[in-house]
């Protein structure tokens, strides 16, 4: 059966549960309440009886005074109204009689009630003849009666008031006990009702801590997930509560958390491997295009031809033709060597030196070239391939189509521990909306991008941040229209620290 | 965890509850009878002992009483809670119509006592007199020791004395109730002047002498027997106390009045006090009645008749006579 309760216990609700504890000790202290009451109030009722026998004793002492009384009315009068009064109260005595003890005991008091039932036997005999010699008119008889039962009617007086007075001081023993008891008795019920308070507050404590303390340890763990901790132990659950209900619930949250994070992590690396890939393919693709540009001239095919053609007009003292094939031949030896990710600052200058001559030399001197380099810059170590083609498109959309003496400037110089790279022409300028549509890579596809080398400004942008990771920067100024176009790359004084004040 | 929740709140109640049904036991609640515990018996005898010398009739009655109690019949000390104080002739009258068993009552020879005795036996109660009898009564059985041969033992104790103190001549003073119908002490008296007369011969020496004690007023013997000893000339050589009061204010007096030694008290009855007056050689000796046999031959001699309706008519006490050296050795 316990076994049952408990399993039960186990299955209540927090409040069914609450509800128990709290009718339980309720229910004790009520109980013991009661219990106190009904002692208590016992003990008074006993208290209250305690002077019951003396009252029965006054009363049966008065009827005797009746009985008396009534038969020497009727025999002063002998009147109806006092032989009735006489039956009358000889009636009551005698039902008052049949309470008295006829039994020998060696209780004394008893004994005494005997004593006092036999002589009043006596008396109501004595009485009755006398009624009766009163009534027959033997005045001597009566007379004689008369004084038998009044001497008797004393004794008995005195018998009745002697017992009244032994059970009156028994009683007041009685009374003192009683009395006594109740005191000890109050003192008693104050200890049990402490007693029974003390219990029930510690059994109260013990089982509400029992309630809250899964309830407890629920709400750190919450807290431990809260601050980012999955990797907590699987909560046990101890009953079928609400508590126990929740923290099955608790438990299997978090375990679904940790699985749905699990998740999103495989999805997440499934992502980036997927865009490294996608990189990687762009790359790719950007060598294969260049593969294919390099493979449709040979380069080394051509840089020696050009070679040769240059020799060849030394030899006929062709000296500018003679100069200008050196300069085309360098200018695609640059290209086949430049395979690699970075070049110095000077090669790039170089490459742009000897584009610009091929260009002057094509469109016949229309390009005013200057430069201004701070010498200790020119070891600086760069992305290859990003000068010539911002030079190219400064002269194809700056300065190609216009009326007037174009210029080029290419400066290097360093301000604030940054490197400052500014490619100026004089050219058609760029709306601002353009410049913004330029560096936000709106354009693409467009001839910003791919110049007629192939490499665009976006390719330039894009090479410029992954080597000096975000820490370069590319901007496009223009005052508008035919107002000139400066191109500046600013890029950290040293790659690895990337420091640079703005 | 709430298994030992339930098993703690269990025993918690069972603890209060054990602990309330104590405390109910403790404070006698469950107590059913109000007057206690008591015996039924078949008799019911009243035994009439009158005031005087209580501590004499207390051993006698305790002795009955329980004689009694193993015979099926309670002895009753009548008249005991009364709060009047009742003459013996009074009590035996109220014995009578309270329609009693039996009396035990010390007799006299008051033909007052006579009539009511003969009254009682009239009604069919039989009469027991004890320690005194009422020999022109009815009643059925007389339980004492006898009176005349006491009397020859005060004699025999008064000789001893003499001889002892080398006396030829001497005043004996014997303390008496004033009641002069109690034909024992008159018997003892005989017993006494008999013995002597006999030691010493006819018209001896020693005189014996009687002083009446009143016993109409409460505490009058003390002062009456204090009188005697006021009275330094008339001192007796001798003084012979029959009952146990008179033997105890005769050694008080004695002592008071520093006459321990010129007055030999011969005493009656043998309490603790008188005992102890004995050892200290201020009562030379003093008679004990077996009280305890007194009892219980009152009762048997009443069963005894209510069964069979025959009873001796005279059952007799042992008595002893006790010394300063007996004394001695009961104290030791």
């Amino acid at each position: 059966m316990d076994k049952w309760n408990f399993s039960k216990w186990n299955y209540m609700t927090l409040q069914q549960k609450l509800t128990g504890l709290f009718l339980l000790t309720s229910i004790v202290i009520l109980a013991v309440n009661l219990m106190m009451y009904g002692i208590i109030n016992a003990m008074t009722g006993r208290v209250e009886s305690v002077y019951i026998s003396n009252v029965t004793l006054n009363e049966l002492s008065d009827t005797l005074d009746h009985v008396q009384q009534s038969m020497e009315n009727y025999l002063n009068t002998k009147s109806s109204d006092s032989v009735e009064a006489y039956y009358r109260s000889e009636q009551d005595y005698r039902l008052l009689m049949d309470k008295l003890n006829v039994r020998i005991t060696d209780h004394g008091m008893m004994l005494m009630e005997k004593n006092i039932y036999n002589l009043s036997v006596g008396y109501l005999k004595l009485t009755a003849e006398v009624i009766q010699a009163k009534r027959g008119r033997n005045v001597e008889k009566y007379g004689m009666l008369y004084e038998d039962a009044e001497g008797l009617y004393e004794d008995i007086h005195t018998f009745i008031y002697s017992l009244n007075n032994e059970q009156f001081r028994d009683n007041s023993q009685n009374y003192q006990l009683l009395m006594e008891s109740l005191k000890y008795m109050e003192v008693i019920s104050v200890g049990v009702l402490l007693f029974v308070l003390l219990g029930n507050i510690s059994l109260i404590i013990t089982s509400t801590k029992a309630v809250t303390k899964p309830l407890h340890q629920l709400a750190q763990a919450a807290d431990e997930v809260a601050n980012g901790n999955f990797q907590i132990d699987k909560m046990a659950v101890q009953s079928m509560d609400e508590v126990g209900i929740v923290t099955g619930a608790f438990n299997q949250m978090v375990e679904s958390i940790r699985d749905y994070i699990e998740q999103l992590r495989i999805t997440l690396e499934r992502e980036n491997m997927l865009k490294e890939r996608e990189l990687k393919m762009q790359s790719h693709l950007i060598d294969a295009q260049l593969k294919y540009l390099q493979a449709q001239i040979n380069p080394h095919f051509l840089f020696n031809t050009l070679n040769a053609g240059a020799q060849l007009a030394m030899m006929e003292d062709a000296e500018k033709t003679g100069q200008f094939l050196e300069n085309v031949a360098e200018f695609f030896r640059y290209n086949v060597r430049k395979n690699e990710q970075d070049a110095a600052l000077a090669e790039e200058i170089h490459l742009v030196d000897n584009y610009v001559y091929i260009l002057n030399v094509r469109f016949a001197e229309e390009i005013l070239y200057s430069k201004d380099v701070d010498e200790s810059l020119l070891d600086i170590r760069v992305p290859s391939m990003i000068l010539q083609p911002l030079v190219e498109n400064a002269f194809h959309y700056g300065i190609r189509d216009i009326d007037w003496k174009g210029r080029i400037e290419l400066s290097v110089y360093q301000k604030q521990g940054c490197i400052c790279i500014s490619i100026w022409d004089n050219g058609a300028g760029i709306e601002q909306e353009r410049i913004r549509q330029i560096l936000s890579g709106e354009l693409r596809g467009n001839g910003y991008q791919s110049g007629s080398n192939g490499i665009g400004m976006k390719n330039v942008m894009e090479r410029l941040r992954l080597y000096f990771h975000d820490k370069a920067k590319l901007e496009i100024f223009s005052e508008g229209i035919n107002k000139g176009t400066e191109i500046l790359i600013t890029i950290p004084g040293d790659k690895e620290d990337g420091s640079c004040i703005e | 965890m709430w298994n030992k929740r339930i098993v703690f709140s269990m025993a918690f109640t069972a603890v209060i509850l054990a602990g309330l049904l104590f405390f109910y036991q403790r404070t006698d609640m469950g107590r059913k009878e109000e007057k206690g515990d008591y015996q039924i018996y078949q008799r019911h005898y009243a035994m009439i002992t009158g005031k005087e010398d209580s501590d004499f009739w207390d051993k006698v009655y305790q002795s009955a009483m329980e004689e009694g109690k193993t015979r099926g019949a309670y002895v009753e000390r009548f008249g005991e809670h009364l709060a009047v104080e009742y003459s013996c002739n009074e009590l035996i009258e109220l014995a009578v119509k309270a329609s009693v068993d039996g009396i035990i009552v010390p007799g006299d020879e008051d033909q007052e006592t006579i009539r009511v005795i003969n009254t009682a036996v009239e009604c069919g109660i039989p009469v027991v007199t004890v320690f005194r009898d009422s020999t022109g009564s009815l009643r059925q059985c007389f339980v004492g020791n006898n009176s005349y041969d006491l009397g020859q033992d005060y004699g025999r104790q008064i000789i001893q004395l003499m001889e002892k103190n080398e006396h030829t001549s001497g005043n004996v003073l014997v303390l008496v109730n004033e009641n002069r119908m109690d034909t024992r002490q008159n018997l003892i008296l005989l017993g006494i002047r008999e013995t002597l007369e006999r030691e010493f011969g006819e018209g001896h020496a020693v005189s014996v002498e009687t002083v009446p004690i009143n016993h109409t007023r409460s505490f009058s013997s003390e002062e009456s027997i204090r009188d005697i000893f006021l009275n330094s000339e008339k001192l007796p050589n001798i003084l012979v106390c029959l009952n146990a009061v008179h033997t105890q204010c005769a050694y008080q007096a004695a002592v008071d009045y520093n006459q321990v030694g010129s007055v030999q008290i011969l005493g009656y009855y043998d309490s603790d006090t008188i005992l102890n007056a004995v050892a200290k050689h201020i009562i030379y000796s003093t008679v004990a009645l077996d009280t305890e046999q007194m009892g219980v031959l009152c009762v048997q001699s009443l069963d005894e008749y209510i069964e069979t309706g025959y009873t001796n008519g005279y059952m007799a006490v042992d008595t002893r006579w006790i010394t300063g050296e007996d004394a001695e050795r009961l104290a030791e």
